[in-house]
């Protein structure tokens, strides 16, 4: 499971993976569903935490009743930037305490996870670094458990009660019911005995621990245990799932999107101010940001050009006259009391966005599916306000004012999926052409979205937006900041609306709010309180006109969009694999694609004498060295991407002469080791010095091998006989490999030796 | 006399006329500016003056920020504002030379038409009635022309958004000039309306009016709705085609709006304005009846944008920034949704909080279509109606014709009418107190200057004397307004001139 949460947040480090406070992650593995707590952190900060693994694996008994299930360790390709924690590249995975507990429905501030980690953090205070026990005072800022619980003693119960109290999922799931109470008491006492001596070595805590904690008889082995719990997951999930298509079936989903994204520019809207958010808090601010009295806006021309290659990437028709609007709403991070934004008439109407199955659509949308824009507009951006309840709140306006565009979909959205993807795809496009400053994960992209439903094959709904008429009423959900919680609140608002008109009430009009991790969305206000923004003209600002010239300009030099490099990729030209084109194009802003270009036609001009069939799979053993093999150098020294890291002519010489089958696979991994880490020696010179040409073994030395490798195994060639097993040949296959000389063993022909041998009964 | 000599006068008379209440801040009898006099005076006698109005005390209306002086609108809600920035019209008049008289006072955020309305309590004017009680110096700029009317200063500056410069002017026995919109820059004048502000001058004849003019006459970056220098040479070579190059010399077709003769024309006004009609026949120009038809409509029109305008732009006065926050249970109870709410009720006096609510009104969902919208249309009509009896064309309008007249034979060069319909009021028949003074009321007295104001046009008031009828000794002193085409400020002020201060 460890591998597959890995491979599904390198693929997509948002897929099911979302931070609760600050460096506790919820994970969903996507395959099985299981829910997992993943403790995030960066890389300086590394070296410490993952010492707790090891803490773990000493207290592998008490897993699940005095501390929390370890799963493992996990190391991202990508990293998850969380404010104030900052780039998240390594995890811890345990097991989730509760879904019901979440982050607002909690009396304490802070969430179960964090309870848990605060509590392993103490026990590597113990364990890992000798110290002696610290005073109960220093825990007094944890948050305290509930009271009604049986006294335990002061540190310990205090430590880790709030985590068992609150969380009986997570130790129900892996440990038996009965035989929790008293282990837990124990297990909790051994911990404060023992690992509070000063001078106790590493291991003798763990061997006491060992001792102190009776096993018990009647407990359920582990993998048991995960087996019945995956069991029961994947019948809740079926269940879900039936319950969902019915409900599809009866009711339909429509969704409309509005995205906010920041755009790259270096001044803000109407002041030369510039745009940086890292500065110092009000920093860079102009009198016009300020509103101050008798300050007047200066539009900053060069902010249209980002916004102009985020319509033209769009597909929207640019119009040649927009105009500029005042939306009035009082709010302490808004300091003219109005927001300037394009109401009336915004500088780009009708695009569209194209989805397609691999951007990850719902199954029920086929292959593709096209979005429409409706319009494109510019605005201003609010200051970032902090709240310190009960009544201190900090403005640094060096935000306010900077440029945004705010993209309105039509309603045509009808699944959750197809909504987050829909973000995720106009995310990625607004990046590849250089129009915004950052993704969703680091708050440059904010979603709202409209939710309705109507019964399918009923009269239709009264209500219409967006020009489409027929719809049911809709509700707003405001301020997304991650595509999964796109996904989760279109999910959880269509469901309270369908239990709604299903139990024969009416749904309102209103707008909601969601919090991650949270399986509801909850009123904010309702249409009685809803604002009269009160939009007018700006009597300051002229009218914007746009010229054809400027916009077609732009189209030009706007970079191939990624859709038609994916088409490229996957086509007959280069035979990726979807999964494998996707990464290419999106890694470092296309740093990799430009690589993995060069790599290619180098490599195609060494193979020119080779015959065309082995000539068409070159560019796709290219992308699997470029990809996988290089990238996987790369995360496994933790470093970022680098082109001359192995230089593009190194690898294509590597890859001429892995084709030409003059070194093994084995070797070509090896050989591309060694320049990763420095060896500049041209690749043929390096083969002939280390000795490292395949000198093909004789067809005698195959059989020497094979016979050797069936001598030791007789069973496991009956089995193959017998009960035609065929997949055990790969494993004798690796037996030969291991018995024969490094790098001289080839697969392919060992796997034909041992099937004369073996099947054919030549021996 | 030298120009310390004036400016000891100017500052003598701040003191000795200090229940005026012209003034918020004064100039401090000694202070750096006597230095810049001085230097002034030098440059005088060498013949190296920087302008017209070196060494001259300007008085700048408080609504204008000034760097080194406060900035209150007389509000509450910036009772202790001091702007970190100089106007634009403020920097060009010091880098011209001058010097800043002082702050006058005014109607809280320019809104009202007798500044009754200041936080620093009313502008008194030193004309009274017969009956010797004092009379309104009209508003908004009351402060400016009362100043410039008692030589507290050489000229001021006033912000005109419906009249406010002119108003003043004829109630004070001063010249008033509100020029083409976007002349002067607006940067650092508090907006009100922004679509309506003008800066203007109030001076004591056209010749000094035309002096300041000539200095803050420029174009600015910073004000977007500045004209820019290539608007302007565009505007002066349409000026200086053949057919209006003529004006300068041949006589002028005036006109005489008929929808002005209302039948709340006091007949002192009617009086002064029929004998300056007689006067400018004498010189040789010839009178033309024309129609303004939307003139009844503009008055109602102006007083549903303004409102909308200042109720945004008014918006920005929370006290979290700058300005007075009051203290109190309101500022901390964030999510209650009153954050504001105290501190913008204390703030505000009663006409600016009316105005913004029906700004606020004529803004919401609701009721957009029924007055913005039409009031924006009748804006609309009201300029199609001065284009439809100027001679010159709108020199920077869309889709312009080839031709830089207007090809009807009766179209006219400018038009005269009264300033405000009626001499100055009583102030004591304005106060609240007054069960029978509605806002209503004060909102009639811009009825004449309210349609330049939505055109854009340059209009400008200037005094002129009339014998009483009834009395030979008794004079009646009215501000007869000059109204020209977009752009066509030189020709107002050059029609003003002959105006200007007549005895008829």
């Amino acid at each position: 499971m460890l591998k597959q949460v890995k491979q599904q947040l390198d693929e997509n480090i948002d897929h099911g993976c979302a931070p609760i406070g600050h460096c506790p992650f919820k994970i969903t593995c996507a395959t099985y569903g299981y829910t997992v707590v993943g403790k995030g952190t960066t890389r300086p900060l590394w070296h410490q935490v993952s010492r707790e693994a090891e803490i773990y694996r000493v207290f592998s008994r008490v897993q699940g009743s005095a501390v929390p299930v370890f799963l493992g360790k996990l190391d991202l390709d990508k990293f998850y930037f969380v404010h104030g924690a900052g780039e998240t590249r390594h995890m811890l995975l345990m097991a989730w305490g509760d879904e019901s507990y979440s982050l607002d429905s909690s009396p304490l501030p802070s969430s179960v996870a964090i309870i848990i980690i605060i509590s392993i953090s103490i026990s590597i205070n113990y364990c890992g670094r000798h110290s002696a026990t610290k005073s109960p005072d220093s825990f007094s800022s944890l948050p305290s458990p509930p009271s009604n619980e049986s006294p335990l003693s002061a540190t310990t119960g205090l430590m880790l009660r709030p985590w068992l109290r609150q969380c009986p999922r997570a130790t129900r799931s892996l440990a038996c019911p009965q035989c929790r109470p008293p282990i837990r008491i124990r297990a909790l006492d051994a911990l404060h005995t023992h690992t509070a001596l000063p001078s106790s070595s590493l291991s003798r805590p763990i061997r006491s621990l060992q001792t102190s904690a009776p096993e018990s008889q009647d407990r359920i082995p582990l993998r048991k245990q995960l087996k019945q719990d995956a069991k029961a997951v994947k019948a809740r999930k079926r269940q879900t799932r039936e319950n969902e298509e019915a409900s599809r079936g009866k009711w339909e989903l429509t969704v409309g999107i509005e995205i906010h994204a920041q755009l790259n520019t270096e001044s803000k809207l109407f002041s030369r101010a510039p745009t940086s958010s890292t500065d110092l808090p009000n920093s860079n601010v102009a009198l016009f940001d300020l509103a101050y009295p008798g300050a007047q806006p200066e539009f900053q021309i060069a902010t249209l050009l980002p916004a102009l290659r985020a319509a033209i990437a769009l597909n929207c028709d640019v119009q040649p006259v927009s105009k500029f609007d005042r939306k009035h709403y009082f709010y302490q991070d808004q300091p003219a009391g109005y927001q300037i934004t394009q109401y009336y008439e915004p500088f780009a109407r009708n695009g569209y966005v194209d989805l397609f199955r691999h951007d990850g659509i719902a199954p029920e949308d086929g292959d593709s599916v096209r979005i429409g824009i409706k319009q494109v507009q510019m605005e201003q951006d609010t200051a970032k306000s902090q709240e310190y309840p009960p009544s201190l709140q900090l403005l640094d306006f060096n935000r306010v004012s900077h440029p945004l565009v705010e993209i309105i979909t039509m309603p045509q959205i009808h699944s959750p999926a197809t909504a987050a993807a829909c973000v995720r795809k106009i995310q990625a496009i607004l990046q590849s052409c250089n129009a915004v400053t950052t993704g969703m994960e680091l708050g440059g992209l904010r979603a709202d979205v409209n939710v309705s439903i109507r019964q399918r094959g009923d009269a239709a709904g009264t209500h219409h937006y967006g020009g489409i008429g027929g719809l049911g009423q809709r509700t707003e959900i405001k301020n997304l900041s991650s595509f999964k919680s796109v996904e989760d609140a279109i999910i959880a608002e269509k469901n309270r609306q369908i239990a709604v008109l299903e139990s024969g009430g009416v749904v309102a009009g209103e707008t909601r709010g969601w919090t991650i991790g949270s399986t509801e969305t909850r009123r904010l206000r309702g249409k009685e309180g809803e604002v009269d923004y009160r939009y007018m003209p700006d009597p300051d600002l002229p009218p914007l006109y746009i010229g054809e010239d400027l916009v077609s300009e732009l189209r030009q030099t706007l970079p191939t969009s990624s859709d038609a490099l994916l088409e490229l990729l996957a086509g007959p030209e280069y035979q990726l694999p979807i999964e494998d084109a996707k990464p290419l194009i999106e890694l470092e802003d296309g740093a990799r694609l430009e690589y993995y270009q060069e790599v290619v036609d180098l490599l195609r001009e060494l193979q020119q004498d080779q015959d065309p069939q082995a000539q068409k799979s070159l560019a796709r053993v290219a992308g699997n060295w470029v990809l996988h093999e290089v990238g996987g150098l790369l995360t496994k020294a933790e470093l970022v991407w680098d082109a001359q890291r192995v230089p593009a002519p190194t690898l294509a010489a590597l890859l001429d002469q892995l084709q030409r089958k003059r070194i093994t696979g084995p070797t070509a991994r090896r050989v591309l080791a060694m320049v990763f880490e420095g060896d500049s020696r041209a690749i043929p010179q390096l083969l002939e010095e280390e000795n490292l040409i395949l000198l093909p073994l004789s067809r005698e030395e195959y059989v020497a091998l094979a016979e050797a490798a069936i001598d030791q195994n007789p069973a496991m060639v009956e089995q193959i006989r017998e009960k035609k097993q065929l997949g055990k040949l790969g494993w004798f296959v690796g037996q030969m490999m291991r018995m024969g000389e490094k790098g001289r063993v080839e697969a392919q022909k060992a796997d034909a030796i041992l099937r004369e041998l073996i099947l054919e009964g030549r021996r | 006399m030298s120009l310390l000599r004036e400016a000891e006068r100017c500052i003598a008379n701040q003191g000795s006329h200090a229940t005026l209440n012209a003034l918020i801040t004064t100039l401090q009898h000694l202070g750096p500016w006597l230095e810049r006099v001085r230097d002034a005076d030098t440059r005088r006698t060498q013949g190296t003056s920087k302008s017209a109005v070196d060494g001259r005390l300007i008085a700048i209306k408080d609504n204008i920020c000034t760097r080194d002086l406060p900035t209150t609108c007389a509000s509450n809600a910036l009772d202790k504002f001091t702007s970190p920035f100089n106007a634009t019209a403020v920097q060009q008049l010091e880098e011209a030379g001058a010097i800043v008289a002082g702050k006058s006072n005014l109607d809280e955020f320019g809104m009202g038409s007798h500044s009754i309305n200041s936080r620093f309590g009313p502008v008194r004017s030193l004309r009274r009635n017969r009956d010797g009680e004092s009379l309104s110096a009209g508003g908004s700029s009351g402060g400016s022309a009362v100043a410039v009317a008692t030589a507290q200063c050489y000229a001021a500056l006033g912000t005109d958004t419906g009249g406010s410069v002119r108003l003043p002017a004829a109630y004070t026995g001063t010249v008033g000039f509100k020029p083409s919109y976007g002349l002067i820059s607006r940067w650092g004048v508090v907006a009100y309306a922004n679509s309506l502000d003008t800066v203007g001058i109030i001076g004591k004849d056209v010749s000094s009016v035309r002096e300041v003019f000539g200095v803050v006459n420029r174009p600015d970056s910073r004000d977007p709705t500045s004209l820019s220098s290539f608007t302007r040479s565009r505007i002066d070579s349409h000026l200086r085609s053949p057919a209006l190059a003529a004006r300068a010399t041949s006589p002028l077709k005036i006109g005489v709006p008929l929808e002005y003769n209302i039948s709340e024309l006091s007949p002192s006004v009617l009086r002064a304005w029929s004998r300056s009609l007689a006067y400018m026949r004498r010189q040789g120009h010839t009178i033309h009846p024309v129609s303004l038809p939307t003139t009844t409509l503009a008055l109602s029109a102006y007083y549903v944008l303004a409102p909308a305008e200042a109720s945004s732009n008014l918006a920005k006065y929370d006290g979290v920034r700058y300005g007075t926050r009051s203290e109190g249970p309101n500022s901390a109870t964030f999510p209650s949704g009153y954050l504001y709410a105290s501190t913008r009720g204390v703030g505000f006096g009663s006409e600016v909080k009316r105005r913004i609510l029906l700004g606020a009104f004529s803004l919401s969902a609701d009721a957009m279509d029924n007055y913005f919208i039409q009031a924006q249309r009748v804006r609309r009509l009201v300029q199609h109606d001065f284009d439809a009896v100027f001679r010159a064309h709108q020199p920077i309008a869309s889709g312009q014709p080839e031709t830089n007249t207007n090809p009807e034979k009766d179209a006219v060069d400018v038009l005269i009418c009264p300033t405000a319909p009626s001499s100055p009021p009583r102030i004591s028949s304005l106060m609240d107190h007054n069960p029978r003074a509605s806002p209503l009321d004060a909102y009639m007295n811009d009825v004449f200057t309210v349609p330049a104001s939505l055109a854009g046009l340059p209009a400008i008031s200037v005094p002129v004397t009339v014998e009483s009828t009834i009395d030979s000794r008794d004079a009646d002193l009215a501000g007869i307004q000059v109204i020209g085409q977009y752009g066509d400020d030189s020709l107002v002020l050059k029609v003003a001139e002959l105006l200007d201060g007549r005895h008829l």
